[in-house]
């Protein structure tokens, strides 16, 4: 496809059974910063293995072959690397080991304030230390449903551990005035007790007492990776700010922004492979991707229970009546979705929530298309990935999947 | 005391969570389908599929609607289907299910007539077929769980608990939110109240529920099953035994003679 012959492309590669995601033991973050631990919940299929466990592997014998061979280049990066799991190797293992270590003692590291530079110390990733304590143990398997917060505005600080030393709001001193006294009494989320000189709640960030109440050189702001110390309304960190503007998407159906003077943001991530850009004229319609409940990501573990594949079987994209009115399709006809970049065949799903937009007094119609499917597996389809581009957001490279041009007719 | 399943059409989400949860409680195997263009499957309730969510877009006062309903056995406080079966194979229990006990079904299938809902389904395609249907998690209910669809449910659209104390809670939340709700408990005195009870933002009817009386169906046919005398329902059951004989020996031969052909083709 589009011009790529795989014989001639210098790599090879090796397809390994690797255990899913309920197949093995292991740590799972989300965006709140929580690490939740996970048991397995059956064992892996035939020969199939935690990825982990593959890994050890493999490094089991390149260590075997560079131990080998006296000659071969950086030899010592493999040969006396720290790789101290034995026959095998537990997630929990890993857990502690991205902890930390005392290598003096031995001990779990406790805080990342603790972590020297003079090498007696150890950490894999310093906003995960204290994750594991030699108390507590594996604090991501922490159940406890309760909350412990003295207000309990639902804080729920004993359920798993959050990233850094299970501080649940970051910037949490911002929510108290320079004496420590909460602005909202109602929900307070750190209290600050003068009489014992501590803090309730939540862990406080950046440590110490309250401003008024902190010695000269201990009176710490709430901002704390902030070289001021205070908020920015003046956002210079971001490539595109410091403010933010409306900018219409690399591929769209209007002639110009009617938000703002310049089109498109100039420093967008455009890929410059495969990525052709289509016009309104060709491709008149919005495309926007999503999922669906039953399937997951590329589904290439959910296209293939039966039972889900029961519930949604076939790859489809969504229009509203009066575009399927326009291009005569009916509910159930096969249809081709096409972009710049290529096209799929999908079922459609003709449905009254898809509702035309009104733009500048045009009627612009938009098309919604699943991820999930594959060329493979119980339920094979096209994928929507054939049709989006590959743009990415000027800050972060988060791919511009939700806007671009496609058109449609009946297949 | 019987027991009962609020469903809240506002709740629901749609993800379908309870169909597989039902069938993975029930061992049901996947059914092959076809995306014809909604969002729903299998199309319809089956043998294999005791339980599906139904999909509405519908409109209310000129508000539209996308609207979720779990459709399943009702397990009515007087179901037709326990009265029309004539050798008592279905039953209503007293803390709710309405249970079928295949080995004294003899295959009549006057429950599919007698069910206002068209619940209990046929085993066509297997050679001793029996009748399906939900079966309110019975078993589970006996060890003190609740039914599979409940217990999967991740928002709360599917309440279990008391009949009566659904009915409350039912009232409650159309009277708290009584934009959000058409003021009918769907169950609450359809043929005499359902065990399980829906409620909805627009009319049940556009949902394609039937609009049923309050008076259960089953009160004409149990005057009439009352008058049978005993001799004649003994007689009856001899004949039936009988004729239940007859068939298994023919579908016996049947398999024997399919079982020749099955050899002949091997040949």
């Amino acid at each position: 496809m589009h011009g790529i012959e795989p014989d001639q492309i210098k790599t090879e590669v090796f397809v390994l059974p690797v255990a899913g995601s309920y197949e093995k033991e292991g740590s799972v973050s989300n965006s709140g910063r929580w690490v939740q631990w996970r048991y397995k919940a059956v064992e892996p299929p035939a020969d199939s293995m935690p990825d982990l466990e593959i890994m050890h592997l493999v490094m089991l014998k390149l260590k075997e072959l560079y131990q080998a061979d006296i000659s071969a280049p950086q030899r010592e990066a493999i040969t006396r690397l720290a790789w101290d799991y034995g026959s095998h190797v537990t997630a929990d293992a890993v857990a502690k080991e991205i902890n930390g270590y005392d290598l003096v003692t031995g001990k779990m590291m406790e805080s990342f304030a603790l972590l020297k530079d003079d090498g007696t110390t150890s950490s894999g990733c310093w906003i995960y230390c204290s994750m594991y304590s030699e108390a507590e143990g594996n604090k991501a398997k922490k159940r406890n449903p309760q909350d412990t917060h003295p207000k309990k505005i639902g804080l729920h600080a004993d359920w798993s551990w959050c990233w850094p030393l299970n501080r649940r709001i970051i910037y949490n001193r911002a929510s108290v005035d320079l004496d420590g006294i909460p602005w909202d009494s109602e929900r307070p989320v750190v209290i600050f007790s003068p009489a014992d000189k501590k803090w309730q709640g939540d862990v406080i960030d950046g440590g110490g007492l309250p401003i008024n109440v902190a010695d000269k050189g201990a009176k710490n702001l709430p901002f704390i990776m902030n070289a001021e110390g205070i908020g920015r309304l003046w956002g210079y960190s971001l490539v595109d700010g410091p403010l933010p503007e409306v900018y219409e998407p690399w591929e769209s159906p209007l002639g110009k922004n009617l938000m703002s003077g310049t089109m498109n943001d100039p420093c967008t991530f455009i890929g410059k492979f495969m990525n052709e850009r289509g016009t309104p004229d060709k491709y008149p319609y919005v495309g926007t991707t999503y999922r669906c409940t039953e399937h997951w990501q590329t589904g290439i573990m959910t296209r293939n229970l039966p039972w889900l594949v029961e519930l949604v079987p076939e790859m489809y994209v969504e229009m509203s009546e009066e575009l399927a009115t326009e291009k005569s399709i009916e509910r159930g006809d096969k249809v081709i979705v096409s972009t710049a970049r290529g096209d799929i065949k999908a079922v459609a799903v003709i449905t009254r929530r898809f509702q035309p937009l009104k733009v500048d007094g045009e009627t612009i119609h938009q098309i919604g298309i699943l991820w999930h499917w594959g060329y493979s597996g119980m339920a094979k389809g096209d994928s929507g990935n054939i049709l989006t581009p590959h743009v990415g957001d000027a800050n972060t490279t988060i791919p511009e999947y939700k806007t671009f041009l496609c058109n449609v007719r009946r297949a | 005391m019987s027991k009962g399943v609020l469903y809240d059409a506002n709740k629901c989400i749609g993800c379908r969570a309870c169909q597989v949860a039902c069938k993975q409680w029930n061992q049901l195997p996947a059914e092959t389908t076809t995306n014809s263009g909604t969002l729903e499957n299998p199309p319809k309730l089956s043998a294999r599929t005791f339980t599906k969510i139904h999909f509405t877009e519908a409109e209310n006062n000129g508000k539209f609607h996308f609207v979720f309903t779990k459709l399943q056995c009702m397990h009515c406080e007087h179901p037709a289907c326990a009265t029309a079966c004539p050798v008592a194979a279905l039953q209503k229990t007293k803390n709710g299910p309405v249970i079928y006990d295949d080995n004294r079904c003899f295959g009549c299938r006057y429950c599919q007539v007698a069910c206002p809902f068209g619940i209990p389904n046929f085993e066509w395609d297997k050679p001793m077929p029996w009748i399906r249907k939900c079966t309110f998690c019975a078993d589970r209910l006996g060890a003190g769980l609740e039914p599979a669809c409940v217990k999967t449910c991740p928002t709360g659209a599917l309440k279990f608990g008391e009949r009566d104390d659904l009915i409350t809670i039912a009232r409650e939340r159309i009277a708290a939110s009584p934009d959000k709700y058409v003021n009918h408990i769907y169950g609450e005195k359809e043929v005499g109240g359902l065990s399980w009870l829906y409620l909805s933002p627009v009319p049940f009817e556009d949902l394609g529920f039937p609009t049923l009386g309050v008076e259960p169906v089953t009160v004409n046919a149990e005057r009439a099953m009352g008058a049978v005398p005993p001799m004649l329902v003994a007689v009856a059951a001899i004949m039936t035994s009988v004729y239940w004989v007859i068939q298994r020996r023919q579908k016996m031969s049947q398999t024997k003679e399919s079982d020749k052909n099955k050899v002949e083709v091997t040949k």
